[in-house]
């Protein structure tokens, strides 16, 4: 290699260190949805009350789909909020829907029992809803408009902050 | 045969090579390691143990939500097993590979798909390895044109003796080439 | 206590390394002899240093001292003792620690080895070792700093990782990895040297040659012993995923190979000077790259440890020796030409050309195909995954034309041949692989694949065998002894080459395995009722019971199986499920499978779930062909390795010659 072009050599790696720059700033757990801005997979289940729900039965509210199981840690840390999110805003608007993930019925029930139940949850046997969604560990949690589209998808616990931004710029909506 | 002409088919023949190997490399696109049906399976049902080799056949090219990077038909773990089970629910109900697997992308998007599909930017995973075999090949083809010596060089440092090295090959290979160089130093003073 | 000793070590470590460089380099430019020395003494205490600073966690682990941060994090009362030893490396800060400590003894031993040589690159390889021994050094001493002091002292700690407590091999995969990992930072240094000495001669072949076949034989025996690993303990029956971090794993491996070979063209014919001094530094550059990856969480993989600081200064690291290191290769690149001339097109010197082009094709496309994901989310970011079934589709050609090289670039001599010769050399060899493959086809397999390579190694396995013996010919012909006695010799006197060959006949050993176990695995899940039997393949499986015990560190519940091959009893196979009780975090059960080896294949049992009261299980079962062959391919490999590692006899011929010219 002669010339000019030997220089090449290091200019060539330069790119490749920006893409690992690059990659550090990324989370590799973080997955984009394709769901946003499609209409919600439809699903009916039955609640560990017993009664069966539907997501049609639901349409003219804004959902809120949070996906969790008793053995998840951070679904712990969330429980809280969305209990404030059940006694903020009532029924006819929001409705927040808990989706158990890979989990048996008694576990569940003891892990509500303990930190405090003020909504639906619903058992999804086979995973067939989770998967349907997406879904690909807990918590993650769905944000569906009143049209039945899901507008946002958080992965993680969730925080008051995001509850509160996105449940209120659904409610904007006019109905 | 001139030197220039043995190149020339050695290049040819190698170009055949690549381009041979090229089919069969695309033709291997199935995974390397299908489960295959159990040749002593208790299973009668014929069109069941053809649905058990298509169904792992999808499974193989699902990555597992939860894992890291396995397969959803190697991984143990549940959510895996789901899916199988969607999987063989699916094709009973009559649906072809290429429609599973859309249902999959519509949920999870490209990632759940192990391979990159061949379209748009993503073609370039494809295509910049045989570019950078290729082009390796032209370099390593230019290179060795410019070394190699004209035809019967007269004087050039002991070709004589390196050739009758060259026969007894195995024998002054004995000379591990340390030992080579320093007596040719020490004593060919060169 | 511990907590001080062990931190005024790993300072002490630091400032060794920095007196290292600054002596070291300077030595180098100045010619300086007594600063040659000083450098000398500075790796001494270096060494010192970090052997107090690793004996001192050590200690402190096995002692259960909880006041230390890292034995809070990964140490426990219950961990039997073999494992509360191996958790050096089994977290960040540990493992840091222990990389450390491998480069301060690979720098003490180049030190001992090179003691008599006044050779000019010395000085300049220890400045660079001291220069990269600063950065973890000081990545030790103050962001991965394993010796934090905890107050309060806890009374017991989590233990490791469950996952690195499952399997003994978790004390031999590591290590391995980290001499060959670390150890490429001396032919890294030696090449830095080099280039900032401008000399680049037969000297710095031989110190350069020496300096990578180690740590390319320990990387290629952690390697192996990684696939055994993740076979043994992950419980999916594979050993090979394409994880980011293998790949990471794999990567200077290929570099490092095609080096060995390009090198032996530089020392006959003087050519290839750039390429090699690329070559090798780029290897080491994948291995930084490697050891970045596993902790940086840039790519999601079964490896990652944790993030935060340590990912942006590592980066840092590895811009600043990437950028050094080829700008002084694009420097001198002018002085390195040497105008070298190839004789024949075919002949040792274009084989290994060839050979160095696939393994350049090979690493650049696993790297592109392990950073595609990370290329495509900067363009636009979507998030795709590039897994097994691509890296399989491009390495299987790529490998199988290696595998033919492999038998083609020995057999044929240096600078040329001729036709006549070729046909000699290679009729036995092509008429084997032609033979090989017609017996494959007529017992009934038709897959292309495994028939190519059944093929292809049985012409590299008989151009070896000729290889041998046309050796042992030769030294019978000199020294008239019988054939064995002349093997002996041949693998003395001229080990270098015959433990290549030895290495030869591992690998080829691996390819069939992995052709064969790729093809022809093939597994069953099923349900049992107590005294329920399957059947898989010719293995009928009865299924006895279930039982749990405990043990300090974990709870086992273990399904006893019975085995019959054929209709011989094989005994019981015992999958099970670890409990390890520790904090939330590894509430899971780590399914840990059951792998029975026959001298052909494996069976391979992993317990899925079981009814407690012993009724039912439910197992996995998968019948692994050729499995075996892999781990006793790996052991061929670390013997030819260690037998061309060995310093070679010279000859009496130049034991004659020297003795003359140095009476004289």
């Amino acid at each position: 290699m002669r010339g000019r072009w030997r220089w090449l050599l290091p200019l060539s790696a330069i790119p490749f260190l920006a893409l690992l720059g690059f990659g550090l700033t990324r989370n590799p757990q973080f997955f984009p949805t394709p769901l946003i801005g499609q209409p919600a997979p439809v699903w009916t289940l039955q609640a560990l009350d017993g009664d069966s729900l539907s997501l049609e039965e639901l349409k003219d509210k804004v959902v809120v789909l949070n996906f969790w199981a008793s053995w998840c840690i951070p679904c712990r840390a969330e429980h809280p909020v969305l209990m404030q999110a059940a006694r903020t805003w009532p029924d006819e608007d929001v409705a927040i829907i808990g989706m158990v993930y890979d989990d048996t019925e008694r576990n569940a029930e003891r892990f509500l029992a303990r930190m405090g139940n003020d909504w639906r949850h619903m058992l999804d046997p086979g995973s067939r809803t989770a998967i349907d969604y997406g879904v690909h560990g807990v918590p993650e949690t769905f944000f569906v408009g009143r049209g039945g589209v899901v507008a946002y998808k958080h992965i993680g616990p969730l925080t008051w902050d995001v509850m509160k931004t996105k449940i209120d710029s659904l409610l904007a909506v006019p109905r | 045969m001139t030197h220039r002409r043995r190149m020339r088919r050695a290049a040819l023949a190698l170009a055949v090579a690549v381009l041979a190997g090229l089919p069969g490399t695309l033709a291997a696109q199935e995974p390397m390691q299908p489960a295959e049906p159990d040749p002593d399976s208790t299973l009668t049902d014929p069109r069941a143990a053809a649905l058990d080799a298509e169904a792992a056949d999808i499974a193989a090219q699902l990555r597992c939500p939860v894992c890291s990077g396995q397969s959803v038909l190697e991984s143990n773990s549940d959510i895996a097993q789901q899916m199988q089970e969607v999987i063989r629910e699916r094709l009973g109900e009559g649906q072809s590979e290429r429609q599973i697997l859309a249902y999959f992308r519509g949920s999870y998007g490209d990632w759940i798909i192990l391979t990159p599909r061949p379209t748009g930017i993503s073609l370039l995973v494809y295509v910049l390895p045989a570019l950078a075999l290729l082009g390796g090949i032209v370099w390593v083809i230019v290179a060795v044109r410019r070394w190699s010596a004209p035809p019967s060089a007269p004087g050039s440092g002991g070709t004589e003796a390196s050739d009758s090295r060259a026969d007894s090959d195995t024998v002054s290979d004995d000379l591990s080439a340390e030992d080579e160089a320093w007596l040719r130093q020490s004593i060919g003073g060169s | 206590m511990i907590n001080l000793i062990g931190t005024v070590a790993i300072t002490a470590a630091w400032l060794g390394a920095a007196s290292l460089a600054v002596l070291g380099l300077t030595a180098g430019f100045r010619r300086s002899e007594p600063l040659l020395r000083g450098a000398k003494y500075a790796a001494g205490f270096v060494f010192a240093s970090m052997v107090a600073a690793v004996g001192a966690m050590e200690y402190a682990l096995l002692t259960h001292d909880f006041s230390v941060e890292y034995v809070a994090q990964v140490g426990s009362l219950e961990t039997p003792p073999y494992y509360t030893a191996i958790s050096l490396w089994s977290s960040l800060e540990g493992s840091i620690l222990f990389w450390g400590f491998i480069l301060a003894s690979y720098t003490a031993v180049v030190v001992w080895v090179q003691r008599r040589s006044h050779s000019r690159l010395l000085p300049f390889a220890l400045g660079t070792l001291g220069v990269v021994g600063m950065f973890f050094y000081g990545l030790v001493a103050t962001v991965a700093n394993p010796f934090g002091v905890v107050s309060p002292v806890p009374a017991n700690g989590p233990g490791p990782n469950p996952l690195l407590q499952n399997h003994p091999l978790m004390g031999l995969h590591p290590p391995l990895l980290y001499l060959g990992y670390v150890g490429l930072a001396v032919p890294f240094a030696f090449a830095i040297a080099a280039l900032l000495s401008g000399k680049v001669d037969e000297e710095w072949i031989r110190t350069i040659r020496r300096w990578t076949i180690t740590p390319w034989a320990f990387l290629s025996l952690g390697i192996v012993a990684g696939a055994w690993w993740s076979y043994e303990v992950l419980g999916w029956g594979g050993y090979w995923a394409w994880d980011p971090v293998e790949n990471a794993s794999f990567l200077p491996w290929l570099t490092a190979t095609a080096f060995l070979h390009s090198v032996m063209v530089q020392e006959r014919r003087g050519m290839l000077k750039t390429w090699n001094l690329t070559l090798i530094i780029g290897t080491f550059l994948l291995s930084l790259f490697g050891t970045f990856l596993t902790r940086s969480g840039v790519l999601d993989s079964v490896h990652a440890f944790t993030e935060g600081f340590i990912g942006p200064l590592f980066l840092g690291f590895i811009v600043f020796i990437t950028l050094i290191s080829l700008t002084l290769i694009a420097w001198r690149a002018d002085r390195l030409h040497s105008p070298g001339t190839l004789d024949g097109v075919v002949s040792r010197e274009s084989s290994f050309i060839l050979n160095n082009l696939l393994f350049a094709a090979f690493t650049f496309t696993v790297l592109l195909g392990t950073t595609f994901p990370l290329i495509i989310e900067a363009i636009n970011g979507d998030r795709i995954s590039v897994g097994p079934p691509y890296f399989n589709m491009v390495s299987v050609p790529l490998g199988l034309l290696l595998l033919f090289l492999m038998g083609v670039g020995p057999a044929l001599p240096w600078r040329r041949t001729s036709g006549e010769k070729l046909r000699r050399t290679f009729l036995p060899p092509v008429l084997a692989g032609v033979a090989a493959a017609g017996l494959a086809f007529v017992l009934g397999i038709r897959a292309v694949y495994p028939l190519i390579t059944f093929a292809f190694a049985a012409f590299v396995m008989t151009t070896i065998v000729e290889e041998f013996a046309k050796g042992i010919g030769a030294r019978r012909r000199i020294s008239n002894v019988g054939p064995l006695r002349a093997l002996g010799q041949l693998l003395v006197r001229n080990n270098r080459r015959y433990g290549g060959y030895i290495v030869h006949v591992g690998i080829v050993v691996i390819v069939v395995a992995l052709s064969i176990s790729g093809t022809w695995r093939f597994e069953r899940e099923a349900t049992l009722n107590r005294g329920q039997e399957m059947v898989i393949g010719h293995y009928t499986l009865r299924f006895d019971s279930v039982s749990a015990w405990r043990e300090p560190h974990r709870d086992v519940v273990a399904a006893t199986f019975s085995a019959r091959r054929g209709d011989t009893d094989v005994g019981t196979v015992v999958p099970s499920t670890n409990f390890y009780r520790q904090d939330a975090r590894a509430s899971e059960p780590i399914a840990t499978p059951a792998v029975r080896s026959f001298i052909d294949e494996d069976l391979y049992l992993t317990l899925m779930s079981f009814d407690p009261s012993g009724a039912h299980a439910t197992v996995r079962v998968i019948v692994n062909p050729g499995v075996p062959w892999l781990w006793i391919g790996g052991m061929i490999i670390g013997l030819g390795a260690i037998l061309s590692v060995a310093p070679q006899r010279r000859s009496a011929l130049v034991r004659m010659v020297t003795a003359r010219s140095e009476g004289s």
